[in-house]
């Protein structure tokens, strides 16, 4: 987790990732077809399958996981977009944000100020309840 | 572990902690003399940089004599390089002489900031004190990297992309950046639309799909470049998002130590009204009040002992 620009940042890269993840499956699963009436699919013997370029899968498993494919893209691209709204400062222009920085700061020193009287009020409170509480004696 | 050899000038007695090493296992291998009554002696140091980074200046002398005086041997283990000879002019002394001179010379130019001065004709031990200038071409170069002074985003043109967004000075008006958040969202949009090309392409005629992996990655580097760009701007956001959170905090400060402070005070008035009360156990027996409660128990207690 880091700041909503480094969120985006990775958020796009990971779109590039599933770009890259998704040819590639498309590349490694799908179907042989013929290209022309000649042509036959050799079947491989299944412990040499691994070693093959393309591994078909069945194609309900293939249509299904090409949907799945496409449904996380299109979630990334929404993620994107929340990401892109809810960037920071989006109205504040950078005169903006130095008129506030600068009222902050003047806000600051005031407030700073007033808690330390308000630590000096109560160092003047305490000291005058422990002059009571030493002049209570048995009368 | 490495050996090197000490002219007995320069002997090594005791236990020795340098920055960074720790030649405190060290033993002596050899002795032999050699020339004119000059005794070399062998030691092996035993290197360990998880040893107290703990130096003296003279153990880093001693170090740096031993270094030069033996820099054959030294030259295929090299240890760590010395701190710059400098150093030494950094005495209290030459620290508080140069500020004199800094604040006499802006007083004399009658310059507010006495800390960004330059004095042209220093002494020579203080010649080290001064800052060399800024590099004049705004340039430098560290390691064999060139750095510049100023720490800018290289713009897209100078990498060969194509700039898919319109000029700073056209977009953003009122310096708001809602146009930026539109621009991004529409890359956004036109990366999954470009990568549906470059999956029908690459499907019907792979040849032509090197154009649509430059389009997506000009999109991803404009999407990357846009993102850099904004930086800045999140920078200040979140300083003042942090300025805001610390005035919230030294006010809800200043109003709970003001809370505790008036309890206190309502505390001590209360304790106040209470000894204006004359205590019950003091109170003195009004003879005169035949309906005083007390004054049974008095009677009887006058009559008991008297």
């Amino acid at each position: 987790m880091g700041d909503r620009l480094t969120q985006l940042q990775d958020a796009v890269d990971q779109l590039a990732t599933q770009f890259i993840a998704s040819i590639n499956y498309i590349n490694q699963h799908h179907s042989l077809e013929t290209l022309g009436p000649r042509d036959q699919i050799v079947v491989i013997p299944k412990q040499e399958a691994d070693q093959q370029e393309v591994d078909p899968h069945p194609e309900d498993v293939f249509r299904a996981a090409l949907v799945e494919l496409a449904q996380d893209l299109i979630t990334k691209e929404q993620q994107i977009e929340l990401l892109i709204s809810i960037l920071p400062g989006l109205d504040n222009s950078e005169q903006d944000q130095e008129r506030n920085i600068r009222e902050l700061e003047e806000e600051l020193k005031v407030a700073e100020a007033q808690r330390q009287e308000a630590i000096k009020e109560r160092e003047e409170t305490l000291a005058k309840i422990n002059a009571v509480i030493r002049s209570i004696r048995r009368p | 572990m490495f050996t090197w050899v000490a002219s007995s000038g320069h002997l090594l007695g005791g236990t020795r902690t340098c920055r960074y090493l720790d030649w405190a296992p060290y033993e002596r291998l050899g002795r032999d003399a050699v020339g004119h009554g000059t005794r070399r002696l062998t030691y092996t140091v035993h290197f360990s940089p998880k040893h107290n980074p703990i130096a003296t200046i003279s153990h880093f002398e001693r170090l740096s004599i031993i270094i030069t005086m033996d820099e054959e041997q030294q030259q295929t283990a090299s240890t760590w390089p010395p701190p710059p000879p400098f150093w030494k002019a950094f005495t209290p002394d030459n620290i508080a002489r140069i500020e004199e001179l800094r604040k006499e010379t802006a007083e004399r130019a009658g310059i507010q900031d006495p800390s960004s001065i330059r004095i042209d004709s220093l002494p020579r031990e203080l010649r080290n004190l001064q800052p060399p200038p800024e590099p004049a071409d705004g340039e430098w170069r560290v390691f064999g990297d060139k750095y510049g002074l100023k720490d800018e985003l290289p713009q897209l043109e100078d990498g060969e992309i194509r700039r898919l967004f319109p000029n700073p000075d056209e977009r953003d008006q009122d310096g708001k950046h809602f146009d930026r958040a539109t621009i991004l969202k529409r890359l956004a949009k036109s990366l999954l639309l470009n990568f549906l090309e470059l999956t029908g392409l690459l499907a019907t005629s792979p040849e032509a799909a090197e154009d649509k992996v430059t389009d997506v990655r000009d999109l991803f580097i404009n999407f990357h470049h846009l993102i850099n760009e904004y930086r800045p701007h999140q920078a200040r956001e979140s300083l003042i998002a942090l300025m805001q959170s610390q005035l919230d905090r030294t006010r809800a400060e200043t109003n709970a130590i003001r809370d505790a402070k008036d309890h206190a005070e309502r505390v001590l008035e209360g304790l106040g009204s209470i000894t204006i009360e004359e205590p019950p156990n003091y109170k003195t027996i009004n003879d005169e009040d035949p309906f005083d409660p007390d004054i049974k128990a008095w009677n009887m207690l006058v009559d008991q002992y008297t």
